[in-house]
């Protein structure tokens, strides 16, 4: 088995935070994974990606072409990296700002994550409401190991939103068709 | 066993050389291997060690050389044009025969280049240190993991040789996480070296570590012993893995990050029926010129793929001797293959 | 002639001070290297730091003084000595380290390694020969040479205009926070030598306090490349050089 995940968006939105915690997740689930972010060279505002592969073996590449599973952020991101999706594979949009899209051959969940997050009432939450959909409709990883990720990748002093994340995660999770 | 916990490359090199007993890191920022530097400020000071930032790669390597000349484990970390400023000084640990570990994390160039994965120092890794008739051991990892291990291999190894080890990764390395298990830090073995230097405490006779032999005769025996200590870590140290088909039609060349590539395009080329074999280089000086040999008499073809263009493939082409045809798929200056474009690629020559 | 008695029941007020070796030096007639060396021997005997002390030698005709002391020796690379000396004193702090560097090697290619030890007040001790030229590679121009001097590569006289003033190097590093001790001495006569024993001194003691970084500049002869015979050239220290480097203590510390 080997899942590669890639995710785009803006910074602040989120990105890098959603990559550790999927790496996380595939690290307490067993799994072998590799994890990297790449941003653009402007400190504030600029793109950024993650790139996550998991494997029930030894990782081989850390560099993907075409993936299986795409999430996207933001319109910049849809634009940019739609075309990066393997045929069949899935697609989990933020359609709070990519806006509706159109998808020839692969699954596409479009999840309004952004007012979603602003609903539980912290926009923060969004990236955490993509994956907890990616999780759920892609069933390579278990929701159950969110938590101990999470905490994992959460600094200590930021512990008292674990609630929240759970919240989120799991309401991203009830938007899978 | 010790739990597994996501660590980047930089971080894992680090904390590998503090788990060694390295107490000793100099060293000056460049991107992409910024992480390595500000891990060993922060974790130095837990055991005791000392971590410096020095004033450019040239001091970095001087200060590198002063605290080898003690004995201790001592280690500095750079990207591309970094090590080229600290050739000087790889040289003159060479001449004196003293043992460091330095770790490149390579990046685009030449010139300033770019913050991008490249493979483009084989060349300098494994022919530099330098003016003179020496090099250093290198070995280039392609897993976080074998970062951690390799930090902790490395210093036995040049102290063994007396001679700078590199550790030579790239961008992608440098900062992709990955699991690694961590072992217990050791303490740092005593300094006790009949070379090393400190004052001629308890009487015993001066110690002069040095490089300048104006009598040629001499300076030529120097030389010598240094190459006897390479052919003895070419017999001891000489490293390879092997991996895919066991009968394959053709067998791909890589180091490193491209290795990486490789196993997965062998991978899919083997869901299309196609046998293909990985030699991957672990010791690229010593170089592993025995399998390249013994499997050129075998396949049709060896397929090197490096983020250079072409320096990996020369060493490849002096193993396998004109046995078989050698091709060569490469990118460079940052740009890194895909799994995809290497099938493609890989598709045309066969 | 004295008998063996006398000899025996002579009290020496002078011999070859324990921290030089027998070697021979291979300094030039008039040169003030050999001066230099028993300075820098008499303070690490008198201050009993012989067995302690390892000297960082450099790239310039004092490249062989690792053969005259008697005390560990490190080759550094041409400019790099502070470098390396700061990297044998952070990872043996016990050590007594200094190094031994000419114009050429710290007034020019090492200057930047010079600044930044004794801005980080590494404690270490730099003993700095300052002859106006560059004599090893055979009398080319170094950043210390005098206005209208001549050298191999300054045929017509240095030229301000072309290669800039001469670099006053204590000057340069008195306002620097981490130094601790630094002066300029010259060893012409018998008080001017007592004067850079009494600095030499000084600057190893602020070392052995752990005090800060200290740097005594001995304006030194060159008969050679100055084409001058050695007492014109202690006179053209006393006319010239003074003149662009007067002596003086610019760093003391409190013990």
């Amino acid at each position: 088995m080997r899942e590669e995940v890639f995710m785009a968006g803006t910074g602040g939105q989120g990105v890098v935070s959603a990559g550790s915690l999927l790496a996380e997740m595939a690290l307490e689930q067993g799994l072998e994974v590799c994890y990297i972010s790449v941003y653009s060279p402007e400190v504030r505002g600029g793109w950024v990606t993650s790139t996550v592969v998991i494997a029930d073996g030894e990782v081989g590449s850390p560099i993907v072409g075409e993936v299986d599973s795409l999430l996207l952020f933001d319109k910049r991101a849809a634009d940019e990296h739609l075309g990066k999706i393997r045929s069949g594979g899935l697609i989990v949009a933020n359609s709070s700002l990519t806006g509706p899209l159109t998808v020839a051959d692969a699954e596409l969940i479009e999840v309004p994550a952004t007012r979603m997050a602003a609903e539980l009432g912290n926009e923060q939450v969004t990236n955490i409401i993509l994956l907890g959909t990616y999780v759920k409709a892609r069933g390579v990883l278990q929701l159950s190991h969110f938590e101990a990720a999470l905490k994992t990748v959460l600094p200590e002093r930021h512990h008292k939103h674990i609630p929240l994340n759970i919240e989120a995660v799991n309401l991203g999770a009830e938007q899978v068709p | 066993m010790s739990k597994r916990v996501m660590m980047t490359g930089n971080e894992a090199v680090a904390e590998g050389a503090i788990a060694a007993g390295c107490r000793y890191f100099f060293g000056y920022p460049i991107t992409p291997q910024n992480a390595i530097p500000q891990y060993m400020a922060e974790h130095l000071a837990e055991v005791g060690g000392v971590y410096l930032q020095a004033e450019s790669e040239l001091a970095s390597i001087n200060l590198v050389y002063g605290a080898a000349a003690t004995g201790a484990y001592v280690m500095t970390s750079s990207s591309s044009p970094g090590i080229s400023l600290m050739q000087e000084g790889l040289s003159y640990m060479l001449g004196s025969e003293l043992p460091c570990v330095v770790v490149n994390m390579v990046r685009g160039g030449p010139g300033l280049g770019n913050i991008g994965a490249a493979q483009s120092d084989y060349w300098l890794a494994t022919r530099g240190a330098g003016h003179g008739d020496g090099r250093c051991l290198t070995f280039a990892p392609h897993r976080v993991q074998e970062m951690y291990d390799w930090a902790a291999e490395a210093f036995p190894i040049a102290q063994k040789y007396r001679c700078p080890v590199m550790i030579l990764g790239d961008g992608l390395l440098a900062n992709m996480a990955e699991p690694v298990r961590l072992r217990e830090r050791q303490e740092p073995p005593p300094r006790d070296q009949d070379w090393a230097i400190g004052g001629r405490r308890n009487g015993r006779p001066r110690r002069i570590v040095n490089s300048l032999w104006t009598d040629v005769p001499v300076m030529e025996a120097l030389n010598i012993r240094i190459q006897e200590r390479f052919e003895q870590a070419a017999e001891n140290e000489t490293r390879w893995e092997e991996y895919g088909n066991d009968d394959p039609t053709f067998v791909f060349a890589a180091y490193g990050i491209s290795a990486r590539i490789c196993k997965t395009v062998i991978d899919r080329l083997a869901e299309e029926g196609i046998r293909a074999r990985l030699i991957r280089p672990v010791s690229l000086f010593p170089f592993p010129h025995k399998p390249f040999a013994e499997w050129a008499q075998r396949v049709e073809r060896i397929v090197c793929v490096e983020l250079s263009m072409g320096q990996f493939v020369e060493d490849v082409r002096l193993a396998v001797a004109g046995e078989c045809p050698v091709d060569l798929i490469w990118r460079t200056g940052g740009v890194v293959l895909t799994p995809e474009e290497v099938m493609a690629r890989v598709k045309e020559l066969l | 002639m004295p008998d063996a008695q006398d000899l025996a029941d002579a009290e020496v007020v002078y011999r070859r001070p324990a921290a030089l070796t027998e070697v021979q030096m291979r300094y030039c007639p008039g040169c003030t290297h050999g001066t230099a060396h028993r300075l820098v021997a008499e303070v690490l005997e008198e201050l009993d730091l012989i067995d302690r002390t390892v000297i960082v030698v450099t790239v310039g005709c004092s490249v062989y003084a690792d053969k005259y002391f008697n005390v560990d020796a490190v080759q550094a690379a041409h400019g790099r000595g502070p470098a390396v000396a700061t990297g044998i004193k952070r990872s043996s702090p016990e050590s007594i380290v200094f190094t031994y560097q000419g114009d050429g090697d710290l007034a020019a290619i090492g200057l930047s390694e010079v600044i930044h030890t004794a801005q980080r007040g590494e404690s270490i001790t730099v003993i700095f020969i300052n002859n106006a030229v560059f004599g090893m590679t055979r009398g080319q121009m170094a950043p210390t040479t005098l206005v209208g001097q001549k050298t191999t590569t300054t045929p017509r006289g240095r030229d301000p205009q072309i290669a800039g003033m001469p670099m006053m190097v204590c000057e340069l590093l008195a306002s620097i926070a981490g130094v601790a001790y630094l002066a300029r001495e010259t060893m012409i006569d018998p008080k001017t030598v007592r004067n850079a024993k009494r600095s030499i001194k000084k600057a190893f003691q602020a070392q052995v306090d752990g005090a800060g970084f200290s740097l005594v500049e001995l304006i030194s002869t060159c008969p050679v490349w100055w084409y001058k015979r050695p007492l014109e050239a202690i006179a053209w220290i006393r006319e010239e050089m003074l003149e662009q480097y007067p002596l003086q203590v610019f760093v003391e510390y409190e013990a």
